[in-house]
């Protein structure tokens, strides 16, 4: 995977080959131009911690896909954000167990940690970890004039 | 005249609860309803930060001056402090607040800082992000993640609870 973020890395340059990725080509279209200094230097890390994620385990609850993406926080600052799809919780119960998401936020700062001394290079971003079901349950539609299909 | 009543973390989470399992006439959740169920989670957690915190800073006073104190915070301010203690602020360093944030690293309070970073987060989201998704699963559990975080806070050792509190105070100084 050190090679996807090689060819991220060169993509942001607008040198190299560009990764035929479909689910990156959007994201690239608009994020080509305000990739920052913090962000390549974080790449390296974030494409292992993604690797190391997939298919974790805290407790009952299993990591089914583990992304990273850049976006900006509330705070208007560029942010890394780990998102974490997990597999859907148990039948009858409305989340996962709770202490299972609170490990899995520890299991995240320990690689990310582990990452950084290993590969010698701190991220210097904010982070933020976000829980998704595998299956999302339908949701009403609220019979709103404004539904957009974000997967166009 | 109508009574005063304070905003109580506990009843803000019972709010939450009641939100995100709220269904709509086909029986599917209300995205509306989720996006208020995760603001007012992080509500609930802001408001028993701040009020934990006043209480650390004038255990004898009265009830309205400890309300009174917790107008003073801000939100970046607590989001500030807890990302540091939770190691979510990149490669920033501080060498008056690294000892005593670094002494809660492993403990539970560890966890309720790691919390309020990705509530604080989430909520934004939910207020203001008109493209940003929010499914029943991670909704209630975000709700769930404010609820522990209470209690966590509440039953913490004595010595935790004072170094957290004290970092959370040091908040006000900007």
């Amino acid at each position: 995977m050190a090679n996807a973020a090689l060819g991220e890395i060169e993509s942001a340059a607008g040198v190299g080959v560009v990764q035929e990725d479909a689910s990156l080509q959007g994201i690239w279209r608009r994020a080509r131009a305000p990739v920052t200094m913090p962000r390549l230097l974080s790449m390296v890390v974030t494409d292992r911690l993604s690797d190391e994620l997939r298919a974790h385990q805290a407790g009952k609850t299993e990591v089914r896909d583990a992304k990273v993406r850049f976006e900006v926080d509330a705070s208007g600052e560029e942010a890394l954000y780990v998102v974490l799809t997990l597999a859907n919780p148990t039948r009858g119960q409305a989340t996962w167990p709770i202490d299972d998401l609170w490990a899995l936020r520890r299991h995240v700062l320990e690689i990310k940690t582990r990452l950084e001394r290993d590969l010698n290079e701190p991220v210097e971003l904010p982070w933020f970890v976000v829980f998704e079901p595998e299956r999302a349950s339908d949701l009403e539609d609220e019979g709103l004039r404004e539904i957009i299909d974000l997967n166009e | 005249m109508a009574k005063r009543v304070a905003i109580d973390p506990v009843k803000l989470v019972e709010a939450a609860e009641e939100f995100a399992k709220e269904k709509g006439g086909k029986g599917r959740p209300r995205p509306v309803l989720l996006r208020r169920a995760v603001s007012t989670a992080y509500y609930a957690r802001y408001h028993g930060l701040t009020r934990a915190t006043a209480e650390h800073l004038l255990p004898s006073g009265s009830d309205e001056e400890k309300l009174k104190i917790t107008r003073l915070f801000r939100h970046n301010g607590v989001k500030g402090v807890c990302a540091k203690i939770a190691s979510r602020e990149g490669a920033k360093s501080s060498p008056y607040l690294d000892p005593i944030s670094q002494g809660l690293r492993g403990t539970s309070l560890f966890d309720v800082a790691m919390v309020f970073c990705d509530l604080q987060e989430a909520r934004h989201k939910a207020d203001y992000d008109h493209l940003e998704t929010f499914s029943k699963q991670a909704t209630v559990g975000l709700v769930a993640d404010a609820k522990k975080a209470l209690k966590t806070l509440d039953t913490a050792p004595s010595s935790e609870r004072q170094a957290f509190l004290a970092l959370l105070a040091m908040s006000l100084r900007s």
